[in-house]
């Protein structure tokens, strides 16, 4: 009977079109909604997984995030006490701050400069234009290629070999690199830790992260835990502090909140429209079930039936919402040059999948209230 | 002598908003197998609840009631289920043929139920179409179709699984006199096959010639039973 059944749901083209259309948007809306949501969360620590070789993150007490929370430095000795602890293979500084570059012209923008060690390059991200060493050249900077573009649409196009100011020195820019999409809504400036210092204002401390690889079998968190024990500062493996940086994002802004709307408003919205369309259709076909439950269709053909129904329009329209966010969120982020956050791990395919089950679920079960409860003997009542 | 129908003492109250209605107020019926039983009377007479008692898709307060010697008191609503699936074949008065299945798929439907494999079904039932007259018919919809094709798609639809007792309510009330006759003809030639029962509720006194037995009843109960046709002597519809 399950062929019949489909041959029941497609018989209505309308309320079949407007069934798999319901779920599907239900499934756009919480998909994509929660794939910007996860692309923001990215966003929070997309500083930190541009130093994919630095372990352990170490940092005053009271930082909370990366850029966002705003740095607290620490006291330049403490990169001597982090690199005197057992287990540390080396450590090197990693200084951000918050700037302003002049670009030229009257043309001002906000830029975060940060200072890498330049041995290890430490925290620089892959480099699509020029070469590494030449950042040691006298005051060599590489811009973010997305940092760039901004500059580029404000009205200054920066290329290798040209200069601007920052805090009164001369940038020149000598190459760039491509950083991971962050929260900070300036651009990125890169050179080495020295120069960094010696540009940004003078201030008392100026040593805002130090990064540290670990011996060869090492257990990182218990090094995390002797660098805490053995200096007072903060001590936390990439992944704890990349997860900080997420929850500080979420718990700090109304982010979650703002998205989590979105997302229950399109549940809402799905289940009301599925569960509407299908118990009409369900009406709509209540004498043919009245009738197929007087020759003795069993109640579990019954369900088997309406369930079928359900779960063909929640397949359609969940691969049709699917399907349009995956090419919103390609079309968003080429279009937006990265600026969109989109992020759809299989997790949340599978999430969402959840969601529309769950609506699905709903809208069979007001259904087959409807079907079970049918008394077979409304056949002879007409 | 083997019994369609055997029913002491039926009685059936519906009860509604504290409102009792008496639907049967004590029916007695004995009817033979391989006959073609008319249940006749005025409307509300309880003609329609006691075909849905018979067919086991309503359950009485009080008496008792065998079916092609079976006890519907001892089934309980699984077993009545299945005793509806395999042994009882259906005509109703709108026909509630599905309109998104074709003519062939609809007369399947009692066959795949009772779990005949798709395409034997199909075969099956384009062979009943074609004893109906409607082999051309087999891939239309029943909205494609005249209320007297789709009233014959009916009957097959209640002979594919060879059942022992059909039940027809109404079957040329929404037919005009030429087609009622012409389905009632296929009844006859078709249902009452292999010593089938045949038992139909009507108002329609133009088709009253085609029955063995005609029960009439008023009130709730049987008023009068007649054998045979008898023209000039049609009980009061």
């Amino acid at each position: 009977m399950n062929s019949y059944a489909l041959k029941m749901l497609f018989a209505d083209r309308i309320r079949f079109l407007g069934l798999v259309l319901g779920i599907g948007f239900a499934a756009l809306i919480i998909t994509q909604q929660m794939a910007i949501f996860l692309g923001l969360l990215s966003f929070a620590h997309g500083a930190v997984d541009d130093a994919p070789t630095a372990k352990v993150w170490v940092m005053d007490p009271a930082q909370e995030s990366i850029d966002i929370s705003g740095v607290r430095a620490m006291n330049d000795t403490a990169l001597d006490r982090v690199r005197g602890v057992q287990g540390v293979a080396w450590a090197v500084e990693h200084l951000r701050t918050p700037l302003e570059c002049n670009l030229g012209g009257g043309l001002r923008r906000a830029c975060l400069l940060i200072g890498i060690d330049d041995q290890s390059w430490t925290g620089l991200p892959p480099v699509v234009e020029g070469r590494v060493e030449d950042l040691r050249q006298d005051g060599a900077v590489f811009l973010d290629v997305t940092g760039a573009a901004k500059f580029a649409r404000a009205g200054r196009d920066l290329k290798i070999g040209d200069s601007f100011e920052i805090n009164d020195h001369r940038a020149v820019v000598a190459g760039f690199v491509k950083s991971k999409k962050a929260i900070f809504f300036g651009s990125y400036v890169y050179t080495t830790a020295a120069r960094a210092k010696s540009w940004a204002p003078s201030v008392r401390r100026s040593l805002s992260y130090i990064l540290v690889e670990p011996k060869p079998g090492a257990d990182i968190p218990e090094l995390c835990a002797r660098i805490e024990k053995n200096t007072g500062l903060k001590a936390e493996t990439r992944e704890d502090f990349a997860v900080e940086c997420s929850n500080f994002f979420i718990f700090n802004t109304g982010i979650a909140i703002n998205f989590g709307t979105a997302v229950v408003l399109g549940f809402i919205v799905g289940t009301a429209i599925a569960g509407m369309l299908f118990l009409q259709f369900t009406q709509d076909n209540l004498k043919y079930f009245g009738a197929l439950k007087a020759m003795g269709a069993s109640r579990l053909t019954l369900v088997k039936m309406v369930m079928i129904q359900a779960a063909t329009v929640g397949s359609l329209g969940y691969g049709l919402g699917i399907g349009a966010a995956s090419i919103f969120g390609l079309i968003g982020v080429k279009a937006s040059r990265g600026d969109l956050g989109f992020l759809m791990p299989p997790w949340l395919l599978l999430a969402s999948a959840s969601a529309i089950f769950l609506i699905v679920t709903i809208a069979a079960a007001l259904s087959l209230r409807s079907v079970l409860k049918l008394e077979a003997a409304v056949v002879f009542r007409n | 002598m083997q019994h369609a129908l055997q029913i002491n003492g039926l009685t059936k109250i519906f009860r509604s908003g504290g409102v009792e209605t008496h639907a049967l107020r004590g029916i007695d019926l004995d009817i033979p197998r391989g006959s073609l039983t008319m249940l006749v009377g005025p409307s509300g007479c309880g003609k329609t609840t006691l075909l849905s008692v018979i067919a086991g898709i309503l359950n009485h307060d009080s008496g008792s009631i065998r079916v092609l010697d079976e006890d519907l008191d001892k089934m309980d609503e699984a077993g009545r289920t299945l005793f509806r699936r395999r042994r009882i074949g259906f005509v109703f008065q709108s026909f509630n043929l599905i309109p998104a299945l074709s003519a062939a798929e609809n007369v399947s439907v009692p066959a795949i139920l009772n779990g005949m494999e798709h395409k034997l079904a199909i075969q099956h039932a384009e062979e009943l179409l074609e004893r109906v007259g409607l082999a051309e018919q087999r891939g239309k919809s029943p909205r494609d179709m005249s209320g007297g094709q789709q009233q014959r798609v009916a009957i097959a639809r209640a002979l594919i699984h060879q059942p022992d007792l059909i039940v027809c309510d109404e079957p040329t009330s929404a037919l005009d006199h030429k087609t009622g006759e012409q389905v009632m003809t296929i009844l006859r030639e078709q249902a009452l096959r292999d010593g089938r029962s045949l038992i139909i509720v009507t108002h329609d006194a133009r088709i009253l010639h085609h029955a063995d037995i005609t029960a009439t009843l008023s009130d709730g109960r049987v008023e009068s039973i007649s054998t045979g046709t008898r023209l000039g002597h049609s009980p009061q519809l």
